[in-house]
């Protein structure tokens, strides 16, 4: 009886120390599958198409400079 | 001063046609525009003209040099862009010669240049002054200023007027006739705005959907539109369209008949559908109606909205038991628009007799839109009708 309820204790103590913790990996790998990863994928797609939207601004104007 | 030819030039943004197969001619000192409404191509052609943008296929020639695949610097030509576009930081003089520095001319050619080109634009005496200190006409002569000093073979102008008031744009519609006078220089000119292009140029070029619709003086496309996008497009208010079937000796519509004689035009026969189109100011009250030698037999209609103009009335009238319609294009078979008289005593919703000109009634094939006919009467006396319209192939 004594041995169920030290187990019991053991197991309650366990589960309450550990919950938070596992739950944190779990939720931290879910986040980076599916919102840190392609955050950044997009951060750094629209990086290259704002540098390349710049590029080609820039070229046209360069153009447009010539006919002045 | 040079030629200018685009042979088979389209241009495609992945899949969509900007440009189809154009093909233009144009003469050496030639002032010819480009018009069409939005997303029409005339903006892309005239990219295509300046090296903005390469064609997808085709050619572009600048007198007899092969320019297609140049840079905009080494094709002679210079531009004027909607935009304005003049340096902020730069006086009037350092904008104006721009250009002539980028090309390592030397001082004193470009003082004799700028003072000239400031002399043409009457820009005298405001050379030193900055961009912000001008109005809207004086910015955009600097940027004509800054065209001149090239002394290019080619001007190009992108709807330069688009963005001033409608005072100055008639103003400075007038500067450039002078400035094309003057320089005697071939001029490309894209706008949207039909009066401008009526009023300028010595050929219009009217572009749709890409493809060049039809290229004549201003007053041959008015007249003698080639298809019903050109009869629509150019003249405003826009020009009457109906719906009709030809008889043994007449064109019947939903609301009235025509006389005519299906022999004396080639190509239509008695149960061909077309449309008819005539213009606002070639419908004539029945009391005024006097002078017109090839009336039509008079057609009931009542007054819808009248626009006084000024100078004319806009009289919406309604035929048979058409609904009133806030629709501003007479272009139902239900509605009719004619321009009368300022002094006219017509009433909104009075009954009225309205004619027709026979001679300057338009026909369009119902299911091509190309013009068959203009004008339905016999004026010449060799039993042909008015003008038999030109045949594409």
């Amino acid at each position: 009886m004594v041995a169920d309820t030290a187990a019991l204790v053991y197991w309650s103590g366990m589960v309450a120390l550990f919950f938070f913790w596992v739950y944190g990996i779990v939720s931290f790998a879910f986040d980076l599958r599916n919102k840190i990863v392609p955050g950044i994928l997009q951060y750094r797609r629209g990086r290259r198409e704002r540098k390349a939207e710049r590029e080609r601004e820039q070229e046209r104007e360069e153009k447009e400079q010539q006919l002045y | 001063m040079a030629s200018l030819k685009l042979e088979h030039v389209t241009k495609r943004y992945e899949d969509v046609t900007a440009v189809d197969d154009m093909n233009l001619d144009i003469e050496d000192g030639e002032f010819v525009c480009l018009v069409g409404p939005s997303g029409c191509g005339k903006s892309t052609t005239m990219e295509t003209i300046a090296g903005l943008t390469i064609p997808t296929e085709g050619k572009v020639f600048i007198g007899d040099r092969d320019v297609t695949n140049l840079p905009p610097k080494d094709r002679g030509i210079a531009m004027v862009f909607q935009n304005i576009a003049l340096f902020p930081h730069m006086d009037v003089y350092d904008n104006i010669s721009f250009g002539l520095r980028l090309r390592d001319f030397p001082k004193e050619e470009i003082d004799r240049r700028v003072e000239r080109a400031a002399d043409i634009v009457q820009l005298e005496g405001m050379l030193e002054r900055m961009p912000d200190e001008m109005s809207g006409g004086q910015r955009q002569r600097v940027a004509i200023a800054r065209a001149i000093v090239r002394e290019p073979d080619v001007f190009l102008m992108d709807e330069p007027l688009a963005n001033l008031d409608a005072k100055l744009r008639v103003h400075m519609r007038t500067e450039l006739q002078r400035l094309h006078k003057e320089l005697d220089t071939t001029i490309i000119y894209v706008t949207h705005d039909q009066a401008e292009a009526m009023t300028m140029s010595d050929r219009i070029a009217v572009l749709d959907t890409g493809e060049l619709q039809q290229i004549d003086p201003p007053l041959v496309c008015y007249n003698e539109p080639t298809n019903l996008f050109v009869a629509g497009f150019i003249g405003s208010p826009s020009m009457n369209f109906v719906n009709g079937s030809v008889g043994a000796d007449a064109i019947e519509t939903p609301n009235f008949s025509i006389e005519f004689d299906p022999a004396r035009v080639d190509g239509v026969a008695p149960g061909d559908d077309v449309t008819v189109g005539v213009r606002p100011e070639d419908v004539y009250p029945v009391p005024e109606a006097d002078d017109v030698s090839h009336p039509t037999a008079a057609i009931q209609a009542r007054s819808d909205v009248l626009e006084p103009m000024g100078d004319e009335i806009f009289a919406y009238l309604l035929l048979g038991d058409g609904e009133t319609s806030m629709s501003q294009e007479a272009a139902t078979d239900d509605q009719l628009l004619m321009s009368i008289e300022p002094d006219s005593d017509l009433q909104e919703d009075e009954t009225v007799s309205v004619v027709l000109d026979r001679r300057k009634i338009h026909l369009f094939d119902d299911t091509t839109g190309d013009a068959i006919a203009h004008g339905i009467v016999d004026v010449t006396g060799d039993g042909s009708a008015g003008t038999r319209a030109e045949s594409d192939d």
